[in-house]
């Protein structure tokens, strides 16, 4: 048990006042109660819970020294419960329990469980500015104390002011909320096709709303072996330019699906964006990969070349194709598609222009630019690909202007590359090792490493299958497997989001265990969780020592 | 779709079978019904160096065969499985007949390579 501490009241409430002011989240209001920690502390303890009417509950934050155990027992409580947190919000009134173990019967049950860790008690209503009950602040002391008049006084009056500042992070939590869920659903990535790797990323411009006129698209054509890609921008930001990005995207997704030719998908969205406001003078970058031939038909209107990166990380843009801007003359743009070849293991970029573009600069200096990062990229996973080049190229101070990347890899095999999209399914699995491993044989001198490597990432594909693509069930899983002298590097991809990470990871569930024989037989392992789903990347070593240890 | 075949050798008590094939998360429970069905004495030997692939499933279904004690595992220290058995912390004899030899041995057999 602490020993006696020095108490104040909030003493300085001005600096209290100024802890909330600066708060942006729950935990922030809750801590300002803790006091500055170089000052006397007012309470041991803080939790705050914040009321969800909908639910009926109070949504519970801790701060202080509470056990990992006590926190996730009382993260949410019932609204209509017996405690004395609810008992306060459904009273809002404080109450005050000097000696836990002689407080009311009522509360003995959440007493106890705190039962050596706290003995004292405030609990106080929060109301928001215009007296809505918005929480609930427990400030709790880790021995039993009395309360002198003059203290409870100030508690109310700290409680006052902690109210509106708890009010405004919750609306800007909502509102950050909002719009990032905004742009999930606008910006869906389509993982449905077998015939390619596929990943996205988009960036707003530092300081602009989460949403834009910048976009990608995947798009399911009707033969299986093809998939449309697709990359664009709306002039202009915001909601109006977002809306007309929509439109866009969903006139050329259904185009994809009945057209074949690409400048045939183009000429039908131009004539459409002769008619709708605002769509007049978008750029898209369009292409329609081949699965089966290995290459790439694609047009371009107004909108910055494609790039292609081969494995040996030789880089070519794609400057056929061209038209103008969509509807931006008057006479209809009739154009052939151009076709560049796509050889396994390579890969193939859209963007934005926000991605190279610099004011005071010529447009070939940012295009040398991301060529020269693009080459460096050649060995890595798609989704990889996206967040290296968005970090590679940024501008100093962030970028100006929003930012779309959609990297796409068709699928295939090369002597330095393994690159195949199974359907989330179990049953997939036997045959995918098949396949791997004539690969394997030619890529790695070790059988051993060949087994591990084969083990690990059938691992991360069933983790990727069972625990990833729930949400999903037509949904996909892909691999990626790069080989170099000394090594193999593999990455496995989901479109779903794991859940419930800590429990599901156990040693003991099947999860855990897999999780185990990807971190001990190989020679790294790491998991990154994007918008888009999970990526797990797994490297097997085999020169200069034995892989795994 | 994955396979997996038992290969029963009961001329001795306990009975040594082999496991051929593949073990992964899509036969596993087809697995343990066939070593299941293995008439005789338990525990008895289940070889599993003649296997070209067992995955975490198939791991974890072997543990709980022997904290059943229904069998003890043979993988002979060459087996590109060994490693990974090594990490999934399975009690493994090295040969069948070092296995019968401890299984004869009274009282509750200790296998050397545990954990």
């Amino acid at each position: 048990m602490p020993g006696e501490r020095p108490r104040e009241h909030w003493g300085t409430l001005t600096e209290f006042r100024a802890a909330l002011n600066s708060a942006e989240t729950e935990e922030h209001v809750a801590a300002a109660f803790l006091g500055p920690s170089n000052a006397s502390v007012v309470a041991d303890a803080v939790s705050l819970g914040v009321l969800d009417r909908e639910a009926g509950t109070l949504r519970v934050t801790f701060v202080g020294d509470i056990p990992a155990e006590h926190r996730d027992r009382f993260y949410v409580v019932s609204a209509d419960g017996p405690g004395p947190m609810a008992e306060t919000a459904r009273t809002e009134r404080p109450i005050v329990v000097e000696d836990a173990a002689q407080g009311a019967d009522r509360h003995q049950s959440v007493f106890q469980s705190f039962g050596d860790l706290l003995g004292a008690y405030v609990f106080h209503p929060l109301h928001d500015s215009a007296g809505a009950l918005i929480g609930v602040i427990t400030l709790a002391w880790f021995a039993p104390r009395s309360f002198a008049p003059a203290e409870l006084e100030t508690t109310a009056h700290a409680c006052a002011i902690a109210g509106p500042a708890l009010a405004r992070v919750r609306a800007a939590d909502r509102e950050r909320h909002i719009s990032e869920e905004l742009q999930a659903h606008l910006l869906d990535l389509d993982r449905s096709s077998l015939a390619a790797v596929v990943a996205a990323v988009y960036r707003p411009a530092a300081e602009a709303m989460r949403v834009g006129g910048d976009w990608y698209l995947v798009a399911p054509c009707r033969d299986p072996d093809s998939v449309a890609v697709c990359v664009g921008d709306v002039v202009g930001m915001g909601l109006a330019a977002a809306t007309v990005m929509t439109r866009l995207r969903s006139a050329i997704a259904a185009a994809s699906a009945t057209l074949s030719c690409p400048a045939e998908v183009l000429s039908f969205v131009e004539r459409y964006a002769r008619t709708m406001r605002g769509m007049r003078c978008s750029t898209v970058a369009y292409a329609v990969l081949d699965g089966a031939a290995g290459s790439v038909r694609y047009v371009g209107a107004g909108h910055p070349y494609p790039l292609v990166v081969e494995p040996d990380g030789r880089t070519r843009y794609l400057e056929g194709g061209r038209r103008p801007a969509l509807a931006a003359t008057a006479e209809p743009a009739a154009q052939e598609p151009a076709v560049a070849d796509l050889p396994p293991g390579s890969l193939l970029i859209l963007y934005t222009d926000g991605l190279i573009e610099r004011r005071g600069e010529s447009l070939d200096t940012g295009m040398a630019r991301l060529a020269a990062a693009a080459a460096k990229c050649a060995g890595l996973s798609a989704g990889e690909v996206c967040d290296e080049l968005l970090e590679r190229l940024t501008p100093p101070g962030g970028y100006t202007d929003d930012v779309a990347i959609l990297a796409v890899r068709p699928v295939g095999v090369a002597p330095g590359s393994f690159v195949a999209v199974l359907p989330a399914d179990v049953f997939a699995m036997a045959g995918l090792r098949e396949r791997l491993r004539p690969w394997l044989e030619q890529a790695c001198p070790d059988p051993n490493a060949r087994h591990d490597a084969l083990l690990t990432v059938g691992e991360a594909l069933s983790n990727a299958i069972e625990h990833g693509s729930q949400a999903a069930p037509d949904g996909t899983v892909s691999v990626e497997l790069f080989a170099n002298p000394t090594g193999v590097r593999a990455t496995v991809n989901d479109g779903g989001r794991w859940s419930g990470d800590s429990s599901a990871s156990r040693r003991d569930t099947a999860r855990g265990r897999g999780l185990t024989l990807i971190h001990a037989l190989s020679t790294h392992a790491q998991t990154a969780r994007t918008a888009h789903g999970t990526r797990v990347t797994v490297h097997h070593e085999w020169a200069g020592g034995e892989p795994g240890r | 779709m994955t396979t997996c075949a038992l290969r029963v050798d009961d001329t001795a008590e306990p009975a040594a079978a082999t496991l051929l094939g593949e073990l992964d998360r899509t036969n596993v429970a087809e697995f343990v019904a066939a070593v299941e069905a293995v008439p005789g004495t338990r525990p008895f030997v289940l070889d599993l160096s003649e296997l070209r692939f067992v995955d975490s499933a198939g791991f974890a279904a072997a543990i709980r065969l022997i904290e059943e004690r229904v069998v003890v595992l043979v993988l002979h220290p060459v087996s590109l499985l060994r490693r990974a058995a090594t990490v999934m912390g399975l009690p493994l004899y090295d040969r069948v007949e070092d296995a019968r030899a401890a299984l004869s041995r009274p009282p509750s057999p200790m296998p050397p390579h545990a954990g």
